[in-house]
């Protein structure tokens, strides 16, 4: 019983003496952590700046005179004339026995040299060379 | 227990013996020593209960945090990282997400010139990279004995970069923020502009001024950036073509209110508006009052057909010109006969439709606009808009001349409206110019009949198939509409010379999904108008160009042949024969 009482007091200093070294290290890496942490954000935020700048960038860039003109210039395309524009659902069917058929019998006879609008959902989509 | 007992301080210090082991032992014990024993040992288990508990708890709680827990709590992590950037004023977006308006951060240069060296070297380096700014000019500011003078304010990044790469001492930046319009003019009646400390002085700048202050998020309006500019090009050929003073236009969705593009021509740039003129600022789609001519006959045709008074079988003898106090209501191309509703309306008959609203009555003719909302300022979201110019007091002869559209002016925002009620079954929506989110509801009105929206679709349809307005027929896109040429006021009287050229539409008219409205100030005839310069000749060609070019972009497929509703066939096909009918009885009277 002595012996323990003797052991208990050098055991509790070593003890302390453990948990405050460890409890050092432990707020030097957060410490350490919540540096990097603001480090981290302040990229974030200049990123978020440059970002923006990008975005506006991309909005001049995008002005439809702007994209009109490099259209003129770059791509010989013209205007859909509205009798070369037909809707998915009136294009004849050949096979009506099943529907497998009926998408196979549509597609093929899809017109592959001239423009054609397929419209999906409001949004029209072109698709097929425009001379 | 053998060291259990000893603990106790009390007991302690009497250099008690050890306990005997005897489990009878305890009752060997006599007097306070045992029974203070016995007090010790019973706090300490109870501490000890205490303490188990407590740990248990929280043993509990940490279990149930790490096995149940359902990833609702908050986390540290996402609360310190901010989802935007602050850049003191939220953006403006189109329908689709193009920035209209934006902040950015730049930098801005400024030197100290007691600590510049070489002011020579320093001003010939930097004029490399500013190239609007000559070597004379910055070397003159950096001869300065102050210890700060500006050498450009707002430098674009690439600018920024490259004279942080000089690396010389003494230039220094200022950060800032500055507000943009990547989209120059294209919108600035609508989006407006700010001063220089980012305050909202007109457009949406203005009116959303609180909003776009406090919140980060976007303000997402109803434009969309391409039928802007595809509306504002072609108002701008035909204002070219017609040597014309200015010119207004409205695209507008009939179903939701949502306005798509607005021009008003002469326009400006957002980012310069202190450099233009009152009249390049002024907007003449929601602050321009105009007397909208003949389109004014889709609201008399409208209200006499919804009334009940008027069918299309019947018409109106109009050869004999109307006159009532000093006014002569004359036909600008006479038939000098009997014509039935549809021709009234399709050869644009002043004196039918006159004498249309004056047997409806002036209390009719004023509830009527009213519902329709022509009768008060629109409600659309702008400070620039005006309340309408009505007839005080509103006499019959006002009736008689607003039935087609002079001596009441209106702004083209809410004619725009009113022809949306019109033909999208009868309902009448508020104009807005911020996108409606799907599934919003809207507050509508019902001001005429579904049956009379149809009538009036296949009437309007007739005019840009047979009547006046023929100009504007584009293949497959079943454009409906009506013509309008007003005399403009100039000191009280009407000039003949200088008008208001108009076409209100809308497409496709078998179910009509966007109104259009185009208006030319003080066109003047060509050649190849034959000297004309009428809505027919000016505007109707106008709205052609633009409905063909924004139709594949808002997604309406064109319609292909026998598409042309069976009722305006039907329409068509009588008026035609009861128009066979009055010639040959004008014939035979004379």
């Amino acid at each position: 019983m002595g012996g323990v009482r003797r052991m208990a007091v050098p055991l509790s200093i070593v003890t302390t003496l453990a948990i405050a070294v460890m409890l050092f290290h432990l707020k030097q890496r957060v410490g350490g952590l919540e540096k990097e942490l603001a480090q981290v954000n302040r990229t974030i935020g200049t990123h978020q700046e440059t970002i923006q700048v990008l975005r506006s960038e991309w909005s001049f860039l995008n002005r439809p005179a702007n994209i009109a003109d490099l259209a003129k210039k770059l791509l010989n395309m013209q205007r859909t004339p509205p009798d070369r524009v037909i809707r998915l659902e009136d294009l004849p069917v050949r096979a009506p026995s099943n529907s497998v058929t009926q998408t196979a019998g549509a597609s093929s006879i899809l017109p592959k040299s001239s423009a054609l609008t397929v419209r999906t959902g409001g949004l029209t989509r072109q698709t097929g060379s425009l001379q | 227990m053998k060291t259990g007992a000893p603990r106790n301080a009390n007991v302690r210090d009497r250099q008690l013996p050890p306990l005997p082991r005897h489990p009878h032992a305890r009752h060997l014990l006599a007097g306070n020593t045992a029974a203070t024993l016995e007090i010790g040992r019973t706090r300490l288990l109870v501490a000890g209960l205490i303490f188990a508990l407590a740990f248990t708890v929280v043993g509990g709680r940490l279990i149930e945090l790490a096995l149940w827990s359902d990833g609702t709590t908050p986390r540290l992590a996402q609360s310190t990282v901010s989802p935007r950037p602050f850049t003191g004023r939220a953006d403006i977006i189109d329908r689709n997400g193009v920035i209209l308006a934006a902040n950015v951060p730049t930098a801005s240069l400024y030197a100290d010139p007691r600590l510049i060296r070489n002011p020579e070297k320093a001003a010939a380096a930097l004029a490399k990279i500013l190239p609007d700014m000559s070597a004379v000019k910055i070397r003159a500011r950096l001869a300065s004995d102050s210890a700060f003078v500006w050498i450009k304010r707002n430098l674009t990044p690439q600018e920024h970069y490259e004279i942080n790469r000089l690396g010389i001492p003494g230039l220094n930046f200022r950060r800032g923020v500055q507000r943009i319009y990547p989209n120059g003019k294209l919108g600035a009646h609508i989006i407006g502009f700010t001063d220089l400390d980012t305050e909202g002085l007109a457009g949406i700048e203005r009116s959303f001024n609180d909003v776009l202050k406090e919140s980060a998020v976007p303000v997402r309006l109803s434009l969309d950036v391409r039928v802007q500019h595809i509306l504002t090009e072609e108002l701008a050929a035909t204002m070219k073509e017609f040597d014309a003073i200015a010119a207004a236009g409205v695209v507008m969705d009939v179903r939701t209110g949502e306005t798509l593009a607005m021009s008003s021509l002469p326009d400006f740039t957002p980012g310069d508006a202190g450099a233009a003129s009152n009249d390049a600022r002024f907007n003449r789609a929601t602050l321009g009052l105009y007397e909208m001519g003949s389109v004014f006959k889709i609201f008399t045709t409208a209200q006499a057909l919804d009334s009940g008074m008027v069918t299309l079988n019947d018409g109106y003898d109009t050869s004999k010109p109307i006159r009532a106090a000093r006014f002569t209501i004359n036909d600008f191309k006479p038939k000098n006969r009997w014509q039935s509703i549809p021709e009234i309306f399709m050869y644009s008959s002043n004196i039918g439709t006159a004498l249309m609203a004056k047997d409806a009555g002036t209390p009719a003719q004023k509830a009527f606009l009213s519902k329709l909302g022509l009768t008060r300022a629109s409600s659309i979201e702008l400070g620039e808009v005006s309340p309408p110019i009505l007839p005080l007091p509103w006499r019959d002869i006002n009736t008689l001349t607003i039935s087609y559209g002079h001596g009441i002016a209106v702004s083209p925002i809410q004619v725009a409206s009113a022809v949306a009620a019109i033909v999208n079954g009868g309902e009448l929506i508020p104009a807005t110019l911020i996108k409606r989110e799907v599934n919003t509801p809207v507050v509508v009105r019902r001001v005429i009949r579904e049956s009379t929206s149809r009538a009036m679709r296949d009437l309007m349809r007739l005019v840009v198939r047979h009547g006046t307005g023929r100009k504007a027929n584009a293949e497959g896109l079943l454009i409906g509409g009506k013509t309008g040429t007003s005399d403009k006021l100039v000191n009280g009287r009407y000039v003949r010379d200088k008008r208001i050229a108009s076409f209100v539409g809308a497409f496709p008219m078998n179910d009509p999904r966007y109104v259009v409205l185009i208006m030319i100030d003080e066109p003047k005839g060509t050649k190849k108008t034959y000297n004309y310069a009428t809505g027919g000749w000016v505007a109707a060609p106008a709205m052609r160009n633009v409905v063909e070019r924004i139709a594949p972009i808002l997604g309406v497929a064109p319609a292909t042949e026998g598409f042309e509703t069976a009722s305006s066939e039907r329409i068509l096909v009588r008026t035609k024969a009861r128009a066979q009918q009055a010639k040959a009885q004008r014939i035979a009277v004379n």
